[in-house]
């Protein structure tokens, strides 16, 4: 009977180690995941999402490339690449420096896709930034953006790749700045838009609002409207920063508003949508999506296109693409993807895309017009 | 059931904690780390007291093991006069197994309530329980000296500390030996619980150490916290150890002199009687007991 009790000692230290060792293997599962990051030039959609980045071609249907072209498991992408007159700008969520290195190096790809196949290499900086990615960055003229999670902006030349200057904020930086005539327009998880000289840095004003900002500000002829954690939509004098007026949501107001023809759309987490008077924030329509809201409303013509996460309790989840009509708010179709949506679809000719969080499908193109599904894309397996 | 029932009760007792403690995430999973270590305090102390137990044990258990090898039924019989059981030397883990699910959802709470990613993050939310304002807590302050608490530390400092406190930690926690003779290989693995504790000592603080490369600096924050207090633990067991270890020496010497006080009693007061006895019979009806030196026990009715 002892005798048998014996040799579980062993086995008993082996459990132990195995256990550690998941330990670091369950949370990194977490730790450097997120939601799909898509982008297009108006005929190829980018996605960034797991180990690479790949340009899908709508027209043709078909993959066209994918970055890197090797794969590499410590590599993260999350960010919606940045896409300007073949330039593409991609920024990954960090690779561990080593086993023995607690550090991460996060690093910056410039790539030129302005030919055919596979884009080649513009630069590549391993130094630039110091931690992961989150926000798309952004490109105006030779100037590129990039806001980090470490609470910076930095501002770099987008031909060589070398570093302007860089602006610290006081949290992560989620959202791509805005840009209007000159002035960078930042928001950042401390709670505070801050406007920046795009050529120095420079602060102009910054403003503190009630609530975390994890999305890109949106800038109309006088003012800025940013989203809040704080159940609001802030809209600021573009000069001072001023905050002119907010309008209600009835939960955190997660990503962009989306503005056309002087009305402002946002949505909530509750799965609330709401049109504003851009102007002086009157409320003119909301309506209830009942699935949570992290994505931007997308407004074609006369319709306002919501991707929302849908029902993940299910047991197959699903998510939603809503259309809804501009003016009214009301429903014009929704359609169910075969997975949540936390992604802002973006169009292409008579498509609108969503980019799904699923194995089911990375991309699915929608008719703008029905809603009926015209195609849907799988990466190929590895191995 | 695992998320409900371990991630999110450590993920709102954190985030009150860090509302409570004036938004200082450091503050708040110390007070969480204490927390935790005083719910598992019962358990490891039990498990310390019966590995020490079982260490003192180890020359008498080795004695049996080599004279009844070949009769397992009379191993076992001799093994319960003496009070041992076998199967408790296999507890010997038992408070790290048990932390292992707490680890691995602090790893997890950490995490989704620094909120890293914007989809740990949106985690976040749907974790939070009613009354709970997520709204006033974020963004959560993640910046401590030269840490940020969601990445590793870039400077070792941490990884180091673990090593280190870890290590001293299984050391107190280990049986001591000072009193054992040295044992050469063969002699150790003829006794495993030895071997095992030595084996724990390096294995665990150099694994552990080697995690904290790659851990966030918020969760080896916690490691080196718990260490400290298992330090303090192991130290206290220690002593109080030695000091069950001395008294029965002091019950020894104190039983001694009270039969020689005893004996000497007896002595004279045959003496006594003797005299008495030799006496005029008025010297004998006047005879009394002396005063005893020794004590009596007293009977309890």
């Amino acid at each position: 009977m002892y005798a048998a009790k014996r040799p579980l000692r062993r086995p008993a230290l082996f459990l132990l180690i195995i256990a550690s060792y998941l330990l670091v293997a369950c949370g990194a599962r977490v730790a450097n995941s997120n939601w799909p990051g898509l982008s297009t030039d108006g005929e190829k959609v980018y996605v960034a999402y797991g180990p690479g980045v790949i340009a899908y071609d709508v027209e043709t249907q078909s993959q066209t490339w994918s970055f890197p072209t090797e794969a590499n498991r410590a590599l993260q992408f999350f960010a919606a690449p940045s896409v300007q007159d073949g330039r593409i700008i991609i920024g990954d969520f960090g690779a561990s420096g080593g086993m023995f290195s607690p550090g991460v190096i996060v690093t910056l790809y410039a790539l030129n896709d302005a030919g055919q196949g596979s884009p080649g290499a513009l630069w590549t900086k391993g130094d630039l930034v110091s931690d992961r990615v989150v926000a798309p960055p952004l490109q105006v003229g030779d100037q590129l953006f990039v806001g980090t999670a470490n609470n910076y902006l930095i501002a770099i030349d987008a031909a060589s790749g070398v570093k302007q200057w860089e602006f610290e904020s006081g949290h992560s930086i989620w959202g791509q700045p805005a840009f209007k005539d000159g002035i960078l327009y930042v928001a950042s998880l401390d709670r505070t838009i801050y406007a920046l000289k795009a050529e120095t840095g420079q602060e102009i004003w910054h403003t503190d609002l009630g609530g975390a900002l994890a999305s890109s500000p949106v800038v109309n002829t006088n003012l800025v409207y940013v989203a809040s954690f704080d159940n609001k939509l802030h809209a600021l004098d573009l000069k001072t920063g001023e905050e002119k007026w907010s309008a209600p949501a009835q939960d955190w107001i997660w990503d962009s508003p989306a503005f056309a023809d002087e009305i402002v759309y946002y949505a909530d987490i509750k799965g609330n949508v709401f049109a504003v008077d851009g102007i002086t924030g009157e409320q003119l329509w909301s309506q209830q999506i009942n699935h949570p809201i992290q994505t931007s409303p997308v407004i074609i013509g006369n319709t306002v296109y919501i991707a929302a996460e849908g029902d993940i309790e299910a047991e197959e989840p699903r998510g939603t693409l809503t259309a809804l009509a501009a003016d009214t708010g009301q429903e014009l179709w929704q359609k169910t993807a075969p997975g949540p949506l936390y992604s802002t679809p973006v169009v292409v000719g008579n498509s609108i895309i969503v980019a799904l969080q699923s194995e089911a499908a990375l991309l699915i193109g929608y008719d703008l017009e029905t809603g009926d599904q015209q195609w849907v894309y799988t990466p190929p397996q590895e191995g | 059931m695992w998320d409900t029932f371990v991630i999110d009760p450590m993920i709102n007792a954190l985030l009150m904690l860090y509302d409570f403690l004036g938004n200082n995430f450091v503050l708040a999973i110390a007070v969480f780390t204490i927390l935790i270590r005083l719910v598992t305090l019962p358990l490891n102390l039990r498990q310390q007291r019966s590995s020490m137990k079982m260490q003192e044990m180890q020359p008498q258990i080795q004695a049996i093991q080599k004279k009844f090898k070949d009769n397992p039924q009379k191993m076992q019989e001799e093994f319960q006069k003496i009070g041992y059981n076998p199967a408790e030397s296999l507890t010997g883990c038992l408070p790290m197994f048990i932390q292992m699910p707490i680890l691995i959802g602090l790893y997890r709470a950490i995490i989704i309530v620094l909120g890293s990613t914007p989809q740990s993050l949106f985690e976040l939310t749907q974790r939070v329980y009613d009354g709970i304002n997520l709204t006033a807590l974020l963004p959560i302050a993640n910046k401590f000296l030269w840490l940020n608490l969601g990445q590793p530390d870039p400077l070792f400092v941490l990884p180091v500390l673990v090593f280190g406190t870890m290590f001293l930690q299984q050391k107190l926690m280990s049986p001591a030996t000072k009193n054992q003779p040295k044992k050469d290989n063969k002699q150790k693995d003829d006794n495993p619980m030895a071997g095992m504790s030595q084996s724990m000592q390096w294995t665990m603080p150099i694994m552990f150490g080697f995690f904290s490369l790659q851990f966030q600096a918020g969760l080896s924050i916690y490691f080196v916290l718990s260490n400290i207090i298992g330090i303090g633990q192991g130290y206290y067991m220690r002593r109080s150890m030695a000091e069950l270890d001395a008294a029965p020496e002091k019950l020894t010497a104190a039983k001694d002199k009270a039969v020689e006080l005893a004996e000497k009693d007896k002595k004279q007061e045959r003496a006594d009687i003797e005299a008495a006895m030799q006496g005029t019979p008025e010297e004998r009806k006047q005879y009394q007991p002396r005063k005893r030196t020794s004590k009596r026990k007293r009977r309890s009715r």
